[in-house]
């Protein structure tokens, strides 16, 4: 009952503001309130009040994206943030705090202390989902969840700084944590151009764009023609001696 | 005569007549940004592409030519290196003219990728111009290395860059011209490396298709490009240093321990120079923006000042007589100090935030080109001229000089002021909201007629001067 | 600097050098024996220190890391494309988001930082920003491949032009794009 009014409401946002991740740059996002899997009791500023946050919502009981997707995530970030934290939360209302942990567990989150694992409270969550642009639909027959599945983040005074929806080139994922980070990245490649020489790699360890064998290929020029005269040289000399 | 001055005529006489069409070409683009002409937006970045490729060209080879001719003081110069460079060369700038004249290629000098593949040229000019490009790479890189071989077999390495003074010792000596000429040569080789791996590049993506990374590509271009111009402009030093002093009277300039530094730092620095290009591609690590303003304040001030203190000494009190191959030689100097000051403002990059791509380029580049390296090289070929007829063109020395330097700084300055106005460089018509642009190019394109002025009835005296060491018995 | 006194400072050094040439030139019509060598040591670490101070001032205004520290209040999508600029506060990421931000005018806020996230679908451009006066006040590449970020606070209102300032070909000279700043 609880929940049909909650979808209700969602499916209420155009679809037009679902789409694009330019409209909801730099919107404030509400204070929610939610149980973290430690039992603690806290809200979503609290969270963000020592670090900017990469945050997620699933659900704990979804047989389609959300674990693959919480799983594609822990693979491009890792399981332990500097500098930023990770929230996840459950959006599910049938979800409660045991389903949560479970989750955390069966992803290999033994330590609460890495990522944060929540459940919202559920009156809030609405307006969360608006905010963010989030788009969930309940599906009668397979009485399951159609979602977005997206990752966002909310800096320090709760400003939702970037949102990247769907499965993205990891690369796009650490560019996100640098946002969180607070780091300016100046410049950065656009994912999925083919070039055959590439100037940047990412460092999927670090998250940091380290260079690569194009620019190396600078280098080329002057060592080959230092090599040349030394040969010039050499020659030249091997052939007075004789 | 030798068969090394009937091809240094040669050269000169080549030089000299693609010059003022050169020049005609750029009063061309001036008269159209000034509105008076109306020429189609295709003709006029084909003259401006042909305009920067031929003066490139023509004052590179014409540099080099005045080295290979006077390196034959010192060392056992073969010819056959410099004749194939000039075969290559006139190949190279034959099919150049067909691609951008028959065939509509409108790149601009330094063809950045991946314009030549998006420009509306025949499909068949992108090929010819990089096979020309090919051509004119190959020949003046056997000519180089010829001249280097030459060096090496009398000067070993480590003695030709002038090591030995480096560390204090005075013998044996190394001469400046030969310190320069080296050094410049080793770092001039780098250029046309770069420009094999450019140019196989681009024939890899013209080929199959795939495309190349742009950054990569736009570092290799200014690596062969800005190195180059600027390679060139050391060449025109190497000259001055091994004829100033005669013109002036004055013993030989020898290696001082401070000009072997400064020409050791030269080799290396050069290379990171051309970073400055790419200030605005906040892409480039920033690291690296940072080493080019370094570089580019490095690489010409140690040559800049052991130059014009040289320079300066030589002429002071030496009661020396002003013909044209000194006076060129000492508005050469004067003026690629004052282009130079015009290139470190524009290379802190907090200033080419503003004044990048602006007509701040064309005007410092144009002053130690027009005004510096060109006037190096018109005192090696008036100094020529002189050697092989005895006459030293006095009856033109007044009105050339006065037009040639006149009508270029008039048209440098309306560079100056039209860039620190924000003109763009590169635009046929100006938009409206840059109306500054069209009054600055009436003023220069004046200036440059001036220039044309000086240059024609100059060229008619060197070329009928050559003609005969080249048809003399 | 401004683009003012960078011609000022230019113009006042080219007058000098041209000053001491000229005195050299007139002090070559009398001959005399003279040597200038314990100078040239001075001339040397004079111009080194000229460098080092020089540099020293100039490095820490670098323009690319301008305002990385502030949130900023806007954020500006911009392709360019041969030959036109598109600027959108949605991604631009297709050949129809880029058709559908053409020609549409942005106003952005007076005395905030904006971002502008700088790339190009085909050769590179040169995003030029020129304020109401005519005047260049930032600019970035826009190279394929590759996204810039450019932040900007705009403190004179009126119509912005967004030019080319990389030759991109033929019709480079009118690629433009405008947007108003109140
Ligand atoms: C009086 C003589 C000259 C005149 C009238 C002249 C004129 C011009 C003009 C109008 C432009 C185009 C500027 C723009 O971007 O709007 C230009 C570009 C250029 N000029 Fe000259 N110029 C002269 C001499 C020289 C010399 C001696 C050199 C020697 C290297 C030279 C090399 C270049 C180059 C490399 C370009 C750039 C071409 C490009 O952007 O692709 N010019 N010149
Ligand atoms: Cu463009």
């Amino acid at each position: 009952m609880l929940a049909c009014s909650v979808f209700g409401l969602i499916s209420a946002i155009p679809l037009w503001a679902q789409l694009n991740e330019g409209h909801y740059y730099l919107r404030k996002i509400p204070d929610v309130r939610l149980v973290l899997a430690t039992g603690e009791q806290t809200t979503l500023y609290s969270l963000i009040r020592s670090h900017s946050i990469l945050l997620t919502l699933f659900s704990a009981r979804c047989g389609g994206l959300c674990s693959p997707y919480l799983l594609y995530l822990k693979q491009a970030i890792g399981t332990t943030p500097q500098g930023y934290a990770v929230v996840a939360l459950s959006f599910d209302p049938r979800d409660r705090l045991e389903d949560v942990r479970a989750t955390a567990q069966r992803l290999g989150f033994t330590d609460h202390s890495t990522w944060r694992w929540g459940l919202l409270l559920q009156e809030h969550v609405p307006r969360l989902l608006t905010a963010l642009g989030y788009s969930v639909h309940y599906d009668s027959t397979r009485r399951e969840f159609d979602h977005s599945i997206m990752l966002c983040v909310l800096d320090q005074r709760g400003n939702l700084l970037r949102r990247m929806e769907g499965f993205q080139d990891p690369v796009l994922v650490w560019d996100l944590v640098r946002e969180a980070r607070g780091e300016f990245v100046l410049s950065y490649p656009i994912p999925g151009t083919d070039v055959a020489l590439r100037c940047f790699e990412l460092d999927r360890e670090t998250g940091h764009w380290r260079l690569s064998w194009g620019m190396a290929l600078l280098l080329v020029p002057p060592i080959s023609s230092f090599a040349l005269a030394i040969t010039l040289q050499l020659l030249i000399g091997l052939r007075r001696r004789r | 005569m030798t068969a090394l001055d009937r091809l240094t005529a040669t050269w000169i006489i080549t030089v000299s007549v693609v010059f003022p069409i050169a020049i005609l070409f750029g009063i061309l683009m001036r008269l159209n940004q000034a509105n008076v002409l109306e020429l189609s937006s295709l003709t006029f970045y084909s003259l401006m592409t042909a305009h920067g490729l031929l003066m490139v060209g023509i004052w590179f080879v014409m540099s080099m030519a005045g080295v290979s001719y006077l390196l034959q003081r010192y060392v056992n110069v073969q010819v056959w290196p410099a004749t194939v460079g000039y075969v290559l060369t006139l190949v190279g700038v034959g099919l150049l003219l067909a691609a951008i004249f028959g065939g509509d290629l409108h790149t601009g000098w330094y063809f950045l990728y991946p314009l030549p593949f998006y420009a509306r040229t025949s499909e068949w000019a992108t090929l010819v111009f990089l096979l020309s490009l090919g051509s004119l790479g190959i020949g003046w890189f056997i000519w180089s290395l010829g001249l280097l071989v030459a060096i090496l077999r009398r000067y070993p390495l480590t003695q030709a860059l002038a090591w030995q003074h480096l560390l204090g010792k005075s013998t044996p000596e190394t001469p400046p011209f030969i310190l320069i000429t080296t050094t410049t040569l080793l770092g001039l080789i780098p250029a046309f490396i770069a420009a094999v791996i450019l140019l196989g590049l681009f024939l890899i993506q013209y080929a199959s298709g795939a495309t190349q990374d742009a950054l990569l590509m736009k570092n290799l271009t200014f690596f062969f490009g800005h190195t180059l111009v600027n390679e060139m402009l050391y060449f025109g030093i190497a000259t001055l240093y091994e004829l100033f002093p005669a013109l002036a009277g004055k013993q030989p300039y020898k290696t001082k321990p401070f000009v072997a530094l400064a020409w050791n730092l030269v080799l290396v620095v050069v290379w990171t120079a051309y970073f400055h290009h790419l200030y605005m591609d906040f892409v480039q690590p920033t690291v690296v923006q940072y080493i080019g303003q370094l570089a580019s304040w490095i690489a010409p001030i140690p040559a800049v000042a052991v130059t014009t203190f040289s320079v300066l000494g030589t002429v002071y009190r030496s009661g020396m007589k002003w013909w044209l191959a000194p006076t060129f030689f000492f508005a050469g100097v004067m003026f690629w100090i004052i282009g130079g000051l015009g290139a470190i403002l524009d290379a802190i990059v907090a200033n080419n935030f503003v004044l990048h791509n602006t007509l701040w380029v064309p005007a410092h580049f144009h002053t130690y080109n027009l005004l510096g390296n060109v006037l190096f090289s018109l005192g090696f070929i008036t100094w020529f001229v002189r050697e092989k007829s005895g006459d030293d063109g006095s009856r033109l020395y007044r009105p050339v000089t006065t037009l040639y330097l006149l009508g270029g700084v008039g048209f440098v300055l309306a560079f100056y002021i039209a860039g620190s106005l924000s003109v763009m460089r590169r635009v046929d018509k100006y938009p409206a909201f840059v109306s500054d642009g069209h009054l600055w190019a009436l003023v220069g394109g004046l200036f440059a007629l001036l220039v044309l002025a000086a240059v024609v009835p100059f060229v008619i005296y060197v070329l009928r001067r050559c003609w005969r060491v080249v048809f003399s018995a | 600097m401004s683009q003012g006194t960078i011609l000022m400072l230019f113009l006042i050094g080219a007058f000098i050098i041209a000053a001491v040439f000229w005195w050299f030139w007139q002090s070559s019509k009398t001959a005399a024996p003279v040597s200038a060598e314990p100078l040239r040591r001075w001339v040397f670490v004079g111009l080194v220190g000229f460098v080092g101070i020089f540099t020293a001032l100039t490095l820490s205004r670098m323009p690319y890391f301008l305002y990385a520290s502030e949130t900023p209040a806007r954020v500006i999508h911009v392709v360019g494309r041969q030959f036109a600029f598109a600027l959108s506060e949605r991604p631009i990421e297709t050949d129809g988001d880029y058709a559908a931000a053409l020609g549409q005018t942005l106003v952005l806020p007076l005395g905030q930082v904006v971002e502008f996230r700088v790339t190009s679908f085909d050769v590179n451009h040169g995003f030029a920003l020129y304020a109401p006066n005519g005047r260049i006040v930032a600019q970035v590449q826009a190279m394929p491949g590759y996204i810039n970020r450019l932040r900007w606070r705009f403190d004179q209102p009126g119509e912005y032009i967004a030019q080319c300032l990389e030759y991109c070909g033929a019709a480079h000279a009118g690629m433009q794009a405008r947007f108003v700043v109140e």
